[in-house]
């Protein structure tokens, strides 16, 4: 019986393997129960991935909602909620902090409600210095969060999460003019946030009256995407 | 297996119904905090361990379309029990109280339920956990991949042909395969 390594299981499993190398392979599956097991693991991964690498805006909002009722139902209150559970992983792996950016006070505040999974790995600069920044972003800190985002895009001009987060940011901080700039850059790198990014960037014109380039931005917002819920209410807000 | 009237539990967690989810927290949350503060935790652990529980369920209910086929207080009861005897192991204490002497009073199909869904979603937490560990690129790579846009489509806007965009997603997925696996799970 051949062994294989992880890569054809992988391409098995993705039905990427020619007609004879697959006979193959399911011929050797059908007498391997390790073999079977591997294939098994790979799909129940991609399924969970599949499912839970977008962000899930439900979750969010109900995490908001708990957040309020642990308030009330236990106390003192918390102030980073879901990252304990993580408390007794190794230092190799991730730390997680949930983040609620928070818009400055006025009308939308409502819609510009996210949340920021920050997370570390192999020590990597860029992303402890984005866990830094995580922690201020967590205080609502923003100019404190904007050198460490400085420092992080600088160490990885090429991380859409400190780019787009850095942008968000210098809305916060009121330079609209930055923020456009780091989020456009996102928009256009095909990252997975560039929808987020447009949202935001349609925030900073609204937040300035200039409706106008708010719906345009808004109008690049496909339906089906995280923040088109969110989009359109912003768009009805402007009309 | 016929669906339990508390199923309306699992709904307001979908659906963010504010109100049926207070309802939650005033009938339930007292028992768990009791349990909590009985077996070395605060208050602050009783209200981790209750909203990680309730996100465990929602995660359940909207990708594994969970069915309660059991009252809701004892398999929520058992999900938080369950969560904090392994926060109490990962630090190195053991629990105050026996847990099977909780286990008595609900059938076997409460105690499984909550066994498998605790058991689904510490897969999937290791799974979200192992891929945070990959390099960015590979991140980047996999989560267009499985995004579900035509990968031609991704390989156009990633600047790299199919071939070498497949290769690369294979390579990516055996690391975080063998991530996984060294987890023991």
């Amino acid at each position: 019986m051949a062994t294989y390594d992880k890569e054809f299981i992988i391409r098995y499993a993705d039905d990427e393997l020619s007609e004879e190398e697959r006979r193959q392979f399911e011929t050797d599956l059908r007498i391997d129960p390790s073999l079977a097991a591997e294939v098994s693991l790979y799909r129940e991964l991609k399924t969970t991935l599949q499912q839970r690498l977008p962000s899930d805006e439900g979750a969010a909002a109900l995490n908001a909602t708990l957040k309020n009722l642990n308030k009330q139902h236990f106390s003192p209150p918390k102030v980073i909620p879901m990252t304990r559970w993580l408390s007794g992983v190794a230092a190799a792996v991730i730390i997680a902090l949930s983040i609620y950016l928070l818009l400055p006070s006025n009308n939308l505040d409502s819609l510009g409600r996210t949340e920021m999974i920050s997370t570390t790995e192999r020590g990597s600069n860029t992303d402890t210095l984005l866990q830094q920044a995580a922690v201020f972003f967590n205080q609502q800190e923003f100019a404190k969060a904007l050198p460490l985002l400085n420092k992080a895009v600088e160490s990885d001009s090429s991380s859409q999460l400190a780019l787009f987060y850095r942008g968000v940011t210098q809305w916060h901080t009121g330079a609209n003019d930055a923020a456009r700039q780091d989020l456009s850059h996102v928009y256009n790198s095909e990252s997975l946030l560039r929808f987020e990014a447009a949202f935001y960037i349609a925030l900073t014109y609204a937040s300035e009256k200039n409706n106008p380039a708010a719906m345009e931005w808004l109008q690049k917002i496909p339906a089906g995407t995280p923040v088109s819920d969110r989009a359109k209410k912003l768009e009805n807000k402007i009309k | 297996m016929v669906t339990h009237s508390d199923q309306r539990y699992i709904e307001a967690l979908l659906l963010n119904d504010k109100q049926i989810v207070g309802e939650i927290y005033r009938r339930f949350a007292p028992g768990i905090k009791s349990h909590i503060l009985k077996n070395r935790g605060t208050e602050d652990d009783a209200a981790d361990i209750f909203q990680e529980s309730l996100i465990d369920i929602y995660n359940q209910a909207k990708y594994k379309a969970l069915k309660l086929t059991c009252p809701f207080e004892p398999f929520l009861l058992l999900i938080c029990k369950r969560k904090w005897l392994n926060e109490l192991k990962k630090r190195g204490h053991s629990p105050v109280t026996k847990s099977a002497d909780d286990l008595s009073d609900w059938g076997e199909d409460v105690f499984a339920a909550a066994e498998r869904l605790s058991h689904e979603e510490d897969r999937a937490r290791i799974f979200l956990q192992q891929f945070e560990r990959l390099g960015e690129k590979c991140r980047e790579i996999l989560r267009l991949s499985l995004s579900g846009d035509r990968q031609e489509k991704i390989a156009e806007a990633l600047g790299v042909t199919y071939g070498y965009l497949r290769k690369k997603k294979s390579e990516c997925m055996a690391t975080l395969l063998s991530y996984i696996q060294a987890q023991k799970i």
